[in-house]
């Protein structure tokens, strides 16, 4: 996989996601964690991908994971 | 003023006639009004004759006491205490206004005469301390005006009198009766700093999910708004408030590094781990641009579902008042509270977001609270500082009533305090502790 990126994978109601996840290894898709209680997957993909991992049945959104910080601090 | 009168007492007398921006920003020491005296080498007996003698005063010495430990309420009423091992007075503002004139038409018997001056442990934010201090008194004597306090809140008064943070009084966590107790408050940040004394003994659940980083805060955001939300009611020392809900549960995730940086995987992960905790407030003074990102919006319904509530700060983009930054996720998912931050003045913070996603407003500007050791104490600003004072609120308002996820944030909004601002900027109004 070249320039792997981070991606979130929202399942849609009702998915399960090890069925989800053995799914989507199969578009290149290398899941690095689940979150149960969000339903959510969590992986690395080509971000060439992308659209054909957000048509695998079960998935409801494939977004990129951002970078989060602590917001600059305010002025005083 | 009696001697050793009770600082908090000098305190107010000293704010109803300063300005406390021009004190602050002086020079001059903050002084009690009394006076310290040092006598020349061997003249005890004709300085302690020229205290009597001059000013008549009621004279208390230090060998009064077993073993010279002074009682402090056993010299109430005392004109003038003498040190005898250091050979330095004490004296009441009255008396030493007539020592000071005599002290310097006599030779060889007083070596300096000084003003006492107020100390505050290192860290404190004076201005801060001081505003505080001062919004708690006149809330005092608002409420004495308007009819009273009930018998049951008399005992808070002592915490709102000796001193809490501007944010603390403003969202009248120091005069409600509540503690959060029983209520588990998430804070997902940069860890927490566990040894620190002011929480020392309160049983902290923790998790990083950070690779290579354990929960310890290595940066101090964490830390911080732990302290906002959870701090204690009686800090050590002369320490103000700063905490709201200082008997709530409290359980750390550590989603940013100690370089202050995460991803959203990371940040889900550990919203997952708080929902799966159960955990009735989740915290997240933390943010990125674009979205609303589903992702968030699922963990925020997720965490509704699952009778959780996330509060997260708006985002400290703007330059008020020309530019209004939108809310930053994951603040701007339907599924989040956010929140907005204001100044000590109630006006809005300059820096804070502004959109139709603002839910709610938190003391934002100047925020004093607790950080890693050895600094212990640092005042911040900003949304992040906000935030935790909702989450504090949340806590307090989620023990007394049952009422958790949705109906939480519905009623923490009802009871918010309007200010003058459009709800793009400070959504319901200020949030407000339950009484």
């Amino acid at each position: 996989m070249s320039n792997p990126v981070e991606f979130i994978v929202t399942l849609a109601p009702g998915a399960s996601a090890v069925e989800v996840s053995a799914a989507l290894h199969g578009h290149g898709f290398q899941s690095t964690s689940v979150l149960h209680e969000l339903s959510m997957i969590v992986g690395l993909a080509d971000p060439d991908n992308a659209k054909a991992i957000a048509s695998v049945h079960g998935v409801a959104a494939v977004e990129p994971s951002q970078t989060i910080t602590i917001p600059p601090e305010g002025p005083q | 003023m009696a001697i050793m009168e009770d600082p908090d007492k000098m305190i107010s007398h000293m704010l109803e006639s300063v300005d406390i921006d021009t004190l602050v920003d002086s020079d001059m020491g903050l002084e009690t009004g009394r006076r310290i005296v040092t006598f020349q080498p061997d003249t005890m007996d004709a300085a302690m004759a020229s205290i009597r003698d001059v000013t008549g005063a009621n004279v208390a010495m230090s060998s009064d006491f077993d073993g010279q430990d002074i009682d402090v309420a056993g010299v109430s009423g005392a004109g003038a205490l003498v040190f005898e091992e250091l050979g330095i007075a004490v004296l009441d503002e009255g008396v030493g206004s007539g020592i000071a004139e005599f002290s310097t038409n006599t030779v060889g018997v007083f070596a300096s005469n000084e003003p006492e001056i107020f100390m505050f442990p290192s860290g404190v934010n004076l201005g801060e301390y001081l505003r505080g201090f001062a919004a708690a008194a006149a809330r005092i004597r608002d409420d004495l005006a308007s009819g009273g306090l009930a018998d049951s809140e008399s005992e808070d008064l002592s915490a709102a009198v000796s001193g809490a943070t501007w944010g603390i009084n403003q969202v009248r966590a120091s005069t409600s009766r509540f503690s959060g107790i029983g209520i588990k408050i998430a804070i997902l940040d940069t860890g927490f700093d566990f040894h620190h004394p002011d929480f020392v003994g309160r049983p902290i659940i923790h998790s990083s999910f950070i690779a290579g980083e354990s929960t310890h805060d290595g940066h101090g955001h964490g830390t911080h708004c732990t302290g906002t939300a959870a701090g204690p009611k009686f800090p050590p020392g002369r320490i103000p408030r700063y905490g709201v809900a200082f008997e709530g549960r409290i359980f750390i995730g550590k989603v940013l590094s100690n370089a202050g940086f995460g991803t959203s995987a990371s940040i889900l992960a550990g919203m997952n781990w708080a929902i799966a905790n159960r955990c009735e407030v989740i915290s997240m003074s933390l943010g990125g641009g674009g979205g609303p990102f589903v992702y968030y919006t699922q963990a925020g319904q997720r965490a509704l579902d699952a009778s959780c509530l996330i509060v997260a700060a708006a985002g400290n983009a703007s330059r008020r008042p020309g530019f209004i930054a939108p809310v930053g996720s994951p603040a701007n998912s339907p599924t989040i509270m956010a929140v907005a931050a204001v100044t000590h003045n109630l006006t809005m913070s300059s820096y804070s977001c502004g959109g139709p996603q603002i839910e709610i407003a938190g003391p934002g500007s100047d925020v004093y609270s607790s950080w890693p050791m050895p600094v212990r104490y640092k005042t911040i600003s900003g949304t992040s500082m906000a935030t935790p004072h909702v989450t504090g609120c949340a806590a307090l308002l989620a023990q007394t009533t049952g009422l958790r996820g949705n109906n939480l944030r519905i009623r923490l909004r009802h009871i918010a305090r309007p200010l003058s601002w459009p709800p793009t900027d400070d959504g319901s109004g200020l949030v407000q502790a339950i009484q």
